[in-house]
């Protein structure tokens, strides 16, 4: 697809279908991650997790409801997660890269036609419990900072116009 | 073109030719940087300022010795105001990678810059001249213009854990 279709085109997904994306969907997502602006080259300073196991979910989902109250999955019980982590100390940093890997996972996904959504409020229960941590297996000092969620979609991609407000100089 | 080809050509281009883009291919740019996510739909803590006034470049350039904008005859600043989440940083670069997507779809040089962010925020003047409203804070900037090379895209790796 276009580019520019696809940049108008990408809105989120909060339904998913249970059936997990292909081998070769996910290879195309995780390429365009490493295409992603990272500040000073630090590459080598991002990780990612792919995520699709139903035990690790579940887990997830128990410690998410323990913290929060919450019943509804804040991951929306995608098939997939793709963690975006970081040993880049300097938050300012740390947080616009991951962020141009993330929507460059976004844009990807939905040039195939796949669901997706951009996540991180569920990361903040999983930081909490140890245990559950744990089960991401992160090279030491890396962080968890945000998330892609992403599977078949459920529900109809209704995409909206935004405004930024802009002045010129 | 298509999307992938986009996302792999894009590089930081350091060197532009002196001549600005065309108001067309701005506003294409610009609204591509408007269709980012934003966390929890804040739009509306969200600002992009477009410098293209040469003796405010200028002034910006001098703030050091260094180049910090590779004299990009746009500079486009993108700024954000916290809400407490610390999500102004993802939101930025979503912005910021959409523009520079679009950029590279049309066949413009452009790169992701830091470094001015920092000068600019020390600078009290320029600062002040970019009129932010309360609140706001610059976080990213792009580069963008003409350039005459060809510029091969490079390899990356980052490592990948599989949870199955």
């Amino acid at each position: 697809m276009e580019t520019r279709d696809v940049i108008k085109k990408r809105n989120s997904i909060r339904k998913f279908k249970d059936e997990t994306i292909n081998k070769d969907e996910l290879s195309k997502l995780l390429e365009a991650a490493e295409c992603a602006s990272v500040g000073h080259g630090y590459y080598d300073k991002m990780h990612l997790t792919v995520v699709q196991n139903k035990e690790v979910f579940d887990k997830f989902n128990e410690v998410i409801k323990e913290d929060t109250g919450k019943e509804n999955s804040l991951f929306y019980n995608a098939p997939t997660l793709i963690v975006m982590s970081t040993n880049i100390e300097e938050d300012l940093l740390a947080g616009q890269c991951v962020g141009t890997m993330g929507e460059n996972m976004l844009l990807m996904a939905t040039d195939l036609n796949l669901g997706c959504v951009y996540i991180d409020t569920f990361l903040e229960s999983i930081k909490k419990d140890e245990n559950a941590l744990k089960l991401l297996d992160l090279p030491e000092g890396f962080r968890p900072i945000a998330a892609i969620a992403v599977g078949y979609m459920d529900m109809p991609s209704v995409p909206k116009n935004h405004k930024i407000e802009v002045n010129y100089i | 073109m298509e999307t992938l080809e986009a996302i792999k050509k894009r590089v930081s281009v350091r060197g532009y030719l002196d001549k600005q883009i065309t108001d067309a291919d701005l506003d294409k740019v610009l609204k591509a940087g408007m269709q980012a996510p934003i966390g929890r739909g804040k739009y509306y803590d969200m600002h992009i300022t477009v410098i293209q006034n040469k003796d405010f470049l200028e002034k910006i350039d001098n703030l050091t010795d260094r180049l910090i904008f590779y004299k990009a005859p746009t500079l486009i600043i993108v700024s954000a105001r916290d809400d407490g989440h610390g999500l102004d940083k993802e939101n930025s670069a979503c912005v910021m990678e959409n523009m520079t997507l679009a950029a590279t779809d049309l066949g413009l040089g452009s790169i992701y810059l830091n470094l001015v962010i920092g000068l600019i925020k020390d600078n009290k003047d320029i600062l002040k001249e970019l009129n932010l409203e309360e609140g706001f804070v610059p976080v990213a900037a792009l580069g963008i213009g003409y350039t005459d090379g060809e510029f091969e895209p490079k390899d990356h790796i980052i490592e990948v854990t599989y949870i199955k």
